[in-house]
């Protein structure tokens, strides 16, 4: 564990320091997020459904994303920092504490996957990107899961387990810039009371818990990297020491440590942490193949193919391909190319080196959302004055400004196509750590099989952003 | 390190302060929400017109389609002398919309120049007033503009 020099640590910044360490910070900003997804609720359900005309579409599927994915890149989770769901559990929990513990046999992340891959597929079939009413009750789902989840289950077993957004977020954010972290390593070797996880205790009662500690089991002095860490700054309020740091790190470079982590274990280990990688990565090209005219004409072959007339079918024949079958042949490929060079087991090899894509699949994400919010950033304006014309009846933000848009389509492509450079040579550079740590005497041999990988699903990413998109509500088969 | 962290329960229960004050403001907002909601969710009035349109040509990216729209009434009765303004935009949100005036030519017959500008699904809005005052808003989908085959 390396201790970051203080220039580095975001808390002791003037002005920001203070302000993210102020003790009300998470629920400020959470009650920001709540307000603006009670609007979008609202609007989504009342307004018109007219999906670049309502609050709930054109915030959720054009600005929350791309947001998100900037935020993360930029900075950190903060929007697991903001999440409105928490905020409204925290006051749930106030009438009925949570007693019960989270099933040790859930105690993985595959809800958590089958949930991402649920809401990718139904993203897809209903086309919810223009359906106002679906999308806010989407919102409310997930407040109603997150009520349903965390008020019989104590800790943050919705976030750690079930959260899709989530998983996203933690997958994503072992790319961040900043992560949590141990100011002075020593004086939590010499801490005894480990409020950081155990949360700190009035002096009067010392059964009270008074600040809480980490609710995703991170405990401090073992934690390594961002993976499920929601940013959500309870351990720095805990710590009476004032040891922890929001420092700055080289981004990704968690993604090579094979370190047992506090609340996680080995990377190496988690079949389920695989998965979830491999969802995030090929997912991020699926979301955006969904954009581009060629995936029409696949639909209409696969229809023909198995004989489908609905779309549902061809959907699900496309997720598993996307999602299963060119997965296991690309990774379960490389991960016997490399296992057959180094000697090594291709279980040992594909758990390694499958953390080596997200840089590439964060990149796909970032390109795709990035798109949506460059095109798009300033229909919050027109949007926003029309929500108001809806909901209060008079034009108080001036008659709704719809040419108001973002960057022209074409304009974007560039910064597309350096985002997925960016992305790929990131885990080609993370690629040469994990083979140097995992095979020290045949690096290259071991990182080849995953460069040619990354590189592939590199041409084939360039090839889609260069596809002319067809922003299509209904699938090939109407 | 090798630490006793207590019960798992001690662990993640906060004790916190106050009864039932602390429970009103939860109250407060979710019985703001539902009013707020309740307020926007007031029956339409009159139902809107019946909205046909015919293309010529037959909608494509980046070239001009004329748009012979017929607006009705209940009984089939034209709307005629209604001041309307055409928007088209993407089904997909955050995307650029186009727009056309509107010309009426009589008879509830009505006609826009339009020009659209990406390839995908589309929604036409006309928007606008009607000779009596009324506010008139109706759309119709346009699925699957493409680029023009040469």
């Amino acid at each position: 564990m390396t201790t970051p020099a203080i220039g580095s640590d975001v808390f002791r910044w003037p002005v920001i320091g203070p302000a993210l360490r102020w003790k009300h910070a998470r629920t400020t900003l959470q009650l920001v997020l709540l307000a603006v997804a009670a609007l979008m609720v609202l609007h989504g359900l009342a307004g018109p459904q007219l999906a670049p005309a309502n609050l709930a579409t054109v915030l959720t599927w054009v600005h929350y994303r791309g947001l998100l994915i900037v935020a993360l890149l930029a900075a950190g989770n903060l929007f697991c920092t903001g999440c409105p769901f928490i905020l409204v559990r925290d006051a749930a929990r106030r009438v009925h504490a949570p007693v019960a513990r989270w099933p040790r046999w859930l105690r993985r992340k595959w809800p958590a996957i089958v949930l991402f891959v649920a809401i990718l597929f139904v993203y897809e079939l209903f086309d919810l990107w223009a359906l106002p009413r679906a999308t806010a009750w989407l919102v409310l789902g997930y407040f109603g899961a997150a009520l349903a989840i965390d008020t019989v289950f104590a800790g943050a077993s919705f976030c750690k387990y079930v959260c899709p957004i989530g998983q996203f977020n933690f997958v994503t954010s072992m790319l961040s810039p900043l992560e949590l972290r141990a100011r002075e390593p020593a004086t939590c070797t010499a801490c005894r009371t480990v409020d950081c996880i155990k949360g700190r205790r009035a002096p009067e009662a010392p059964l009270q818990v008074v600040r809480r500690g980490c609710e995703l089991a991170l405990f401090m002095p073992a934690k390594v990297g961002n993976l499920d860490c929601t940013f959500c700054f309870d351990c720095v309020q805990a710590c009476p020491h004032d040891n922890i740091a929001l420092a700055a790190r080289v981004p990704a470079l968690e993604l090579a440590d094979g370190r047992r982590r506090s609340g996680i274990g080995r990377l190496a280990q988690r079949w389920d942490l695989a998965a979830l990688v491999a969802v995030f990565v090929f997912g991020a090209l699926l979301n955006a193949l969904g954009m581009i005219a060629p995936v029409y004409a696949l639909e209409r072959r696969i229809a023909a193919a198995i004989g489908a007339t609905t779309e549902a079918p061809v959907l699900a024949v496309l997720f598993v391909i996307a999602l299963g079958i060119a997965p296991a042949i690309l990774l379960g490929g490389a991960a016997t190319w490399s296992a057959m060079v180094t000697g090594s087991s291709l279980r040992r090899q594909l758990l390694s080196f499958v953390y080596a894509l997200v840089p590439f699949g964060a990149s796909v994400w970032a390109a795709h959302y990035g798109f949506h919010l460059l095109t798009g950033l300033l229909t919050a304006v027109p949007v926003t004055q029309s929500a108001v014309l809806d909901l209060a009846g008079q034009a108080w933000l001036g008659a709704p400004r719809w040419t108001w848009v973002g960057l022209q389509p074409g304009t974007v492509f560039p910064i597309q196509l350096g985002l997925l450079a960016l992305g790929t040579m990131g885990s080609l550079g993370v690629t040469y750590l994990i083979a140097e740590r995992e095979s020290p005497s045949r690096t290259m041999a071991a990182a080849a099989p995953w460069v040619t990988l990354t590189l592939l699903l590199f041409v084939v990413a360039v090839w889609m952003l260069a596809q002319p998109m067809e922003m299509r509500a209904a699938g090939a088969l109407g | 390190m090798h630490l006793q962290l207590g019960s798992w329960r001690d662990r993640h229960r906060v004790t916190r302060r106050g009864g039932p004050a602390a429970r009103r403001p939860l109250a407060y907002i979710a019985g703001s929400c539902l009013a707020l909601l309740a307020a926007c969710t007031t029956p339409d009035g009159a139902a809107p017109p019946h909205l046909t349109i015919s293309w010529t040509p037959m909608p494509a990216v980046d070239r001009e389609s004329v748009a012979e729209i017929q607006l009705n009434e209940a009984m089939a009765r034209p709307l005629t002398g209604a001041r309307l303004r055409l928007e088209a935009f993407m089904t997909h949100p955050g995307m650029a919309p186009v727009s056309a005036v509107v010309e009426e030519q009589g008879n509830g017959h009505y006609r826009a120049r339009l020009r659209f500008t990406m390839a995908g699904d589309w929604v036409v809005r006309l928007q606008g007033t009607a000779a009596d005052g009324r506010r008139v808003e109706v759309q119709q989908e346009v699925r699957s503009v493409r680029w023009p085959v040469e």
